[in-house]
This record gives C-alpha cells, structure tokens and sequence, in this order.
C-alpha cells in the first residue's frame, strides 16, 4: 500500500534538489574562473581529438618499420623523427594517445562500477559488510601496487583489458573508501532520515538521495585517478610488462627511447613531454573541480 | 693426429696486445680486473652448464684434457699432449700432466678423468653432456640414468654399471682410455669446449654437496688458474688467481670482480664512468645496444677502445615441423602436412626482407645478414655467400604461396612469435618481422616475449609454432650445428629439440660425415644443410658481430668467435 510523502518531508527533499541544482550552476561559475583548469581541459580536449584522429588516420602507419633511419631527428616529413626502428614517432605518439585515454578513463569507469555500489553499501547499511569492505582496503593497502599488478599481469596476459583490469586491482579502494565514508556522513542527514521515514527503500535512498549528494567528491577523485592509471600504465609498459609491440603505449616508447636518449633524445622526449603534460592537465582540471565543488577546501 | 688439428683460424686477436708472457715492468700494483655480466650464474658446475654467461665465467675456474687455444686450435691442457688415436679412429689414449692439481691442492689423477666425465654422461643436465660423451662406449645406458643429487653420487661412488661408461677406462692414474662407438673426428673439439662437460672436478668437494658445491667459495675448486672467493647471489662474484697454478701463463690479474648488471645502457655508462675495465664479457658480447655502439663509434676518445669482432653466432627462425603427443606445439608448418605446409613455410620465409631487418636492427654494425646456411660465415661447413635461397626476399612470390597453401587464412589465424628479448637483436628483430609478415604476406602474427631462461626450456621442449632460434658454436666444426639442433643425434624429434626435424636421411649423413675426418667429411654436411632449406627447417636472419670495449690499460682482453680468451692472458698496465 502506498504512502503518500507528508508535506514537510516534500518540502525538505525540494530544498535538497534546488540546492543541488545551485550547487552545479555555481561550481561551473567558479571552474570558468580558474585559468589553470580550464587549460588543462582544453588540452585534453585535444588529446582526446588527437586519440579519435588517430582512429582512422595517422601521417604513416605506425608499426610500420624502416620508415627512416633509425634514430634520425625530426624533419618536415616526420615531425617528431624516427624511432629505433625507423617507425614514425608522431603517428606511434597518437595511437599512444589512445591508449592512455582508454586506459586512463576505462581504468576509473570500472573503478566507479566497482567502488561507488561497495562504498555506498559499505557506509549506509554498515555492520559486518562495511567491516569485510573496510578489512579488503586495508589489505589491499598493505601490499604494494606494482606487486598487484605485475602478479595479475603475469597471471592474465598482458593486454590492453588485462592491463586496466591489474591496475583496477590497485586502484579500487580509494574510491570506495571515499564513497564509503560520504555514505556515513550523509545517512544521517536531514533529507535522508526523511526520505527514509518517508519509506523510501534502501537502494533509492542510496542512489536518489545519498550518491547525488557525493558526486562532486566522487568526481574529483575521477579525475586525479585518470593521470594516476596513465603514469601507472605507462610504468608498466616501461618495465616491458604493459602494452605489447606494436602497439605503442607512451610508457613502452619511453621506454625504448631511453636506449638512445645520448643520440636521439626527441624518442625519449616526445612520449615523455606528451604523457607529462597530459597528467599535468588532469591534474589542473581536478583542481579546478575541486575547488568548484567544493570551494571551502581552496580556503 | 692429423685430424685433430681441426680447424686453424687466422688469427683473429684484433683486440689482444699479445699475452702476458713478457715481463712487463709498467704493469699497475693493482692487478684487479672489474666488468658486468649480464645474468647471474645460474651454474659453474661443468656438469650442468649450458648458459653463456656461466661457461664464460667457468671456463677460468676449470681445465679439461684438451683446450682451445685463441686461434680456436685443440691443443693440450691437463692431458701432456694430444692423444693416441688408433687406426680404427675409435680408441682414444690421453696421458695426463702430473703436476696438475684442483685448487685446493688435490692432485688430478685418472680417476677424476672418468669420475667427472661419468657424473655428467650421467647428470644430463646440459646440452653439453650429450654432444661430449654420445660417442663414448656405454654412454646410451648412463644417459638413461634418472637420478640425481646424494643417490646418483652413491652410485657414482661404488662405480655402478648404471653410471658407468664402459668405454671409459683408466689403465694407470695418468692414462685415460676411451672407447668410441663409432670413429669421431670431431671428439677431441667437444671436449675442448670451454666451461663445459669435459672439464673436470673433484669428487672430494662436489660429493659433500652434490648440486650446489660450485656455489660455495671453500667447495668451489677447479683445475683453472682462479677459484670463487666471494658470491653475492644476483649481485656479484669475486675471484681470486690459484697460488702457484701449475698451467700457463701463470695469471698476472690477481682479482677479478664481476657485477651482474642486467641492463646494457647502464654498464656501457660505468664501464665510461671508469667503474669496470672491460664490457661485452660475460655474456655481453651481443649486448650492446646499437645506439650506444653508434654513440661510442662517434667519440674521439672512446672509439679506440671499440672493438667488434665476427662472432660465430647466427640467428633464424625455426618452425615447429613435428605435431606429436609429446610436443605441445602443433600449427601449420609441420612435415607431416606436406607440400602445402612446405609451401606456407617458405612464404614465410621469403616474405621477410633480411636486408631491411639487418639495416635495421644493426645497420651492417653489429650484425649481417646471414646467407650461407645455418653455419656461421667463416666457420667450417658454411655453404657460401649468398647460397641460402630462403636467405632471399621475394614477397611476390611468398603471397603466391600463401594464396595456394592457405586460401582461406585458417592455418596463419592466431600465430604467435615467440622470443627471449634480452639481447637487443632478438628484441629489435621481432617487431620487424611482425611488420614484414604483416605487410608482405597479409597476416597478423601475436609476439610474444618470454625471459630467456623459460624461453629456452618452453622452445627445446617443442611448446612453439613460430620461434627465435639461434646456435653460438662450441666448436668450428659442422658436427657442432647438426649434432647440436636437428636429427637422432640431437634428440629429435621430441627431445631437446626447437624444430623436431629428424629423418632417416638425414641421420644416416650425420653418422656418415660424423665419421669421416673434415675435410672429406664436409660434403656430407654440406648435403645436411642442403636438406634443411629444401625442407624450409628455417628462415635465416643474421650473423652476429660481438662488440667489446676495453680499456686500453688492458693487455691481452679479447675474444675470438667462440669463446673469451682466459683471464690469466690479461694484464692490467700502470695508467
């Protein structure tokens, strides 16, 4: 049977939705403010047109061999110069560019899958599940993310999907320490116990009222969490144990550049500058989101 | 006699100032030498050698009967002089200096002879302990032996028949007396080989610690001018010159420190910094990248102490050619499939454009392309410049195959290229041969790398369909090659062999030349080899060029295209 909502109860949940709405209009007010972050976004916005470019063009097909000399410099034919092998740098650097992308944003699309349902269910019904959540981050914690990784790598192969899948492993638990302890906080709000005397199930109440009401924390550890998957990435495949030949990843043509870095540093060079400018820009824009979400923090 | 004067190379001392027999009165009070190896010892026992590294760093600690001296000639060493061979060319007489000692003072006897080469007919734990002893009356019944450790010491102690080769005898304590199956030419070059199963050790010290005695400074004792001092287990090995060794040149370097130092750039940079006198040894000699050799060739300073120097290592790609229940590889080349298999290994084969790779991967500096076969230029055997058809580039021709053998694609879907990439060479290579498959031929092959120790044990054992394959001669004789890879001899199909390839010809060649003195015997290999291409056994890619820095203040450092030359020729000058 149907309750119908009281009237105060309507009210309270009104007042939480327009301040919501206020709150997003103001936090994009104050990201249009800040130069750094808008920079930063206007980078990517770039390195992501680069990615989809590289979809269906490159200059020179990139595992292409022998395409120059090897270590030759850069040149108007080719921009950025010849690798060890003589293949294109700039055309390899796009599809890298791919390749960060997708393990930057895939890595947090499944560390939010994962971390925001466990975080949001951990912190709102606590008991014994929030306890094994909270024992499985502390573990997780307690052994070093390269080892994590490097084991799941071995176990599973190293490939793209395998690859987001081990630093997934690495990377699940601060988001959902964080969504956990939002859930804590906020399920003792006003507008919760209201919704909740309003008879509003456990899962409404958790994605309607409680996860709306985190999401500009949730946002901003996305965004740092992106520029970490990328370096983390890109350290995997400099070790030589990420993305595999021919693909190129940013982390693997650093890595094969450093052989020449005394004769043909622009191999070294141009991954580096992309992947270090490329974790600078993530970085401004989750500064900038989180000033704007949440401005008390800037003071 | 005669046939024992195997091979005599010019000279190929381009780096070695000559020896240090003369009295040098500039040598440096400090006589310690310091350089990297590439990887840990895995073993010095010669009984289980089989890595490069490790007979490289052995081959200064043990002695055998016989040696190869720089020029790569068989020449005395514990044995007085060579031996007696009698005119049915299968009874062998050596007769052993009496002064020769193990480092701990024992005296070499007999019996050390026929104890060390029993324990390893019998270990079969390297490739070397077959090529050695496979000639040897009785060796057929130690090789089936299965144990090890403690209990195959307690068999070896009471001289049980399982262990022992009859054909082994030892009339006197300085006579040895072996028995050969059949007359083998080229026996006196397996025993000479350097670091390996014909070296010998004393039964006093490896029996109180049968698999790890070697790792031990106080049981570590060899016949060689050096014993292990100190190891620090993938980080670094001291040693130290035997007090008055009994061979010569007596060692002028009195200590010798080695770091495992598994990158290249790394050591190439102390090696310039002055932190080692010497790199490209232990294992480094085909380790240098070609952008540091590019570097140090363009330095004023540095480009004399340069020196590459033809190694007689080659480098290909072999098929698997035999699918049976105990090789877990099976895929579309095997000889069992026929002319369509034939047809598709060749398009392979010709799809790939050596030239380029070579340009490539070494541009003509530290490797060449390989032409002559799978024997290295210059090593006895060699079918000649540019006499390898499937050394040609031909991708007309290779589409066309691929088109009749494979219409459909099926049989080339999901291949796998399988290498070790520790060795810039094969690393570098396997991406250009991915790219040459793919734009040549239209197929997609996966790589896949794996560390060299796994990978050579995962190709021996038959586990891949498409694989980097390569051979650095022990000795300069083409028994070496084909006795070494292919045929009954070396254990194929199914055992210790990366391609499988065995039939009755061609083992019915192998026994015929393996017979015959060299040079009447090098048609007959020459015919082996001939077989190989026209089965496609292979794709031939490069010869290897060994590249070495050494400071000038060290005499006598070098190598020629087998092994590093002993650390008793180097002396360290004053500088």
């Amino acid at each position: 049977m149907a309750t119908a909502a009281p009237a105060a109860t309507t009210e309270l949940l009104g007042t939480a939705v327009r301040a919501q709405s206020n709150l997003w209009a103001d936090a994009w007010r104050r990201l249009r403010r800040n130069r750094l972050a808008l920079a930063g976004s206007l980078y990517l916005l770039l390195v992501v047109a680069v990615a989809l470019i590289a979809v269906v063009w490159t200059p020179y097909r990139m595992s292409a061999v022998g395409l120059v000399a090897p270590y030759e410099g850069p040149s108007l034919a080719h921009p950025l110069g010849g690798d060890t092998l003589g293949r294109d740098v700039l055309s390899r650097l796009m599809v890298g560019a791919q390749i960060s992308l997708v393990v930057g944003v895939g890595t947090q699309l499944l560390v939010l899958l994962l971390g925001v349902p466990i975080g949001l269910a951990a912190g709102y019904f606590r008991g014994w599940f929030d306890g094994a959540v909270s024992f499985l981050i502390n573990v997780f914690y307690g052994i070093p993310d390269l080892l994590i990784a490097l084991i799941m790598v071995f176990l599973l192969g190293p490939s793209l999907t395998n690859i987001i899948i081990a630093i997934v492993a690495t990377r699940w638990m601060d988001m959902t320490r964080l969504v956990r302890g939002q859930a804590l906080s906020l399920r003792e709000r006003e507008f919760v116990e209201a919704a909740r005397a309003g008879g509003a199930k456990p899962a409404k109440i958790l994605f309607r009222h409680i996860l709306p009401n985190a999401l500009g924390p949730i946002i901003v550890q996305a965004t740092f969490g992106i520029p970490a998957a990328i370096l983390f990435e890109a350290f995997l495949s400099f070790l030589g144990v990420g993305i595999q030949e021919p693909t190129p990843s940013w982390g693997s043509m650093a890595a094969q550049g450093i052989v020449a870095i005394r004769i043909s540093p622009h191999i070294v060079l141009a991954p580096a500058i992309a992947l270090s400018l490329t974790l600078m820009a993530f970085n401004f824009m989750g500064d900038g989101l989180r000033d704007a979400l949440d401005p008390r923090q800037k003071r | 006699m005669k046939a024992l004067g195997v091979f005599s190379m010019a000279s190929l001392v381009l780096m070695a100032c000559g020896g240090p027999s003369g009295t040098s009165t500039n040598l440096a009070s400090n006589q310690t030498l310091k350089f990297p190896i590439l990887d840990d010892i895995h073993t010095l026992d010669p009984g289980t050698i089989d890595a490069e590294t490790d007979s490289e760093i052995s081959q200064n600690l043990f002695t055998g009967l016989l040696k190869f001296d720089n020029d790569l000639k068989v020449v005395p060493d514990i044995a007085k002089e060579l031996p007696t061979i009698s005119s049915d060319g299968k009874s062998y007489t050596f007769k052993l200096r009496q002064d020769a000692t193990f480092s701990n003072g024992d005296k070499v006897t007999s019996k050390d002879v026929l104890y060390s080469w029993n324990r390893a007919a019998a270990l079969q734990q390297s490739s070397y302990d077959t090529t050695t002893f496979q000639t040897i009356v009785g060796f057929d019944r130690v090789s089936n032996n299965k144990v090890g450790g403690a209990a195959l010491e307690a068999l070896l102690e009471k001289k049980d028949p399982a262990v022992t080769m009859e054909g082994l005898t030892a009339p006197d304590d300085y006579t040895v007396k072996a028995q050969l199956t059949a007359p083998g030419t080229w026996w006196p070059s397996a025993l000479s080989v350097v670091g390996a199963a014909g070296m010998l050790v004393d039964q006093n010290v490896v029996k109180t610690d049968f698999d790890n005695w070697w790792s031990k400074p106080e049981t570590a004792v060899g016949t060689g001018p050096y014993k292990l001092t100190a190891r620090t287990a993938k980080a670094s090995m001291d040693f130290q010159a035997v007090d008055n060794w009994w061979g010569s040149p007596k060692p002028t370097i009195k200590q010798v420190h080695v770091d495992v130092i598994s990158d290249s750039a790394t050591a190439v940079t102390k090696y310039e910094q002055g932190g080692y006198d010497l790199f490209g040894f232990g294992g480094y000699s085909s380790g240098a990248s070609l952008a540091d050799v590019k570097r140090i060739q363009a330095t004023a300073n540095e480009k004399s102490q340069l020196h590459i120097q033809p190694r007689a290592r080659t480098m290909w790609v072999t098929f698997n050619l035999v699918a049976d229940s105990v090789r877990p590889a099976k895929g579309p080349f095997t000889l069992a499939d026929g002319q369509p298999a034939h047809d598709l290994r060749l398009a392979f084969a010709l799809a790939v454009d050596k030239k380029k790779l070579v340009d490539i991967v070494c541009q003509n500096i530290i490797c060449s392309t390989m032409t002559g076969g799978i024997i290295a230029k210059s090593m006895p055997g060699y079918l000649g410049d540019n006499a390898d058809p499937l050394a040609k580039f031909d991708p007309a021709k290779a589409k066309q195959l691929l088109q009749s053998a494979d219409p459909t694609g099926a049989k080339t879907k999901g291949l796998t290229y399988w290498y070790d990439p520790e060795q810039p060479i094969y690393r570098d290579s396997a991406p250009i041969l991915q790219d040459q498959w793919q734009t040549n031929l239209g197929v997609h092959v996966d790589l896949q790398k794996q560390s060299h120790s796994a990978f050579i044990k995962s190709r021996l054992s038959g586990s891949y369909v498409i694989t980097r394959d390569g051979w650095l001669i022990d000795y300069p004789h083409p028994q070496d090659y084909y006795d070494g890879l292919y045929g009954k001899n070396a254990g194929c199909p199914d055992a210790n062999c990366t391609s499988g390839y065995d039939n009755k010809a061609f083992d019915e060649l192998a026994a015929k030349a393996n017979a015959l003195p060299l040079d009447q015997a090098l048609p007959e290999y020459k015919k082996m080899g001939q077989m190989l291409i026209d089965d496609v056994a292979y794709i031939p890619l490069v010869n290897f060029q060994g590249v070495y820095l050494i400071k000038p203040y060290v005499k006598g450092a070098g190598a020629n295209p087998s092994f590093e030359y002993f650390w008793n020729q180097y002396q360290i000058l004053q500088h």
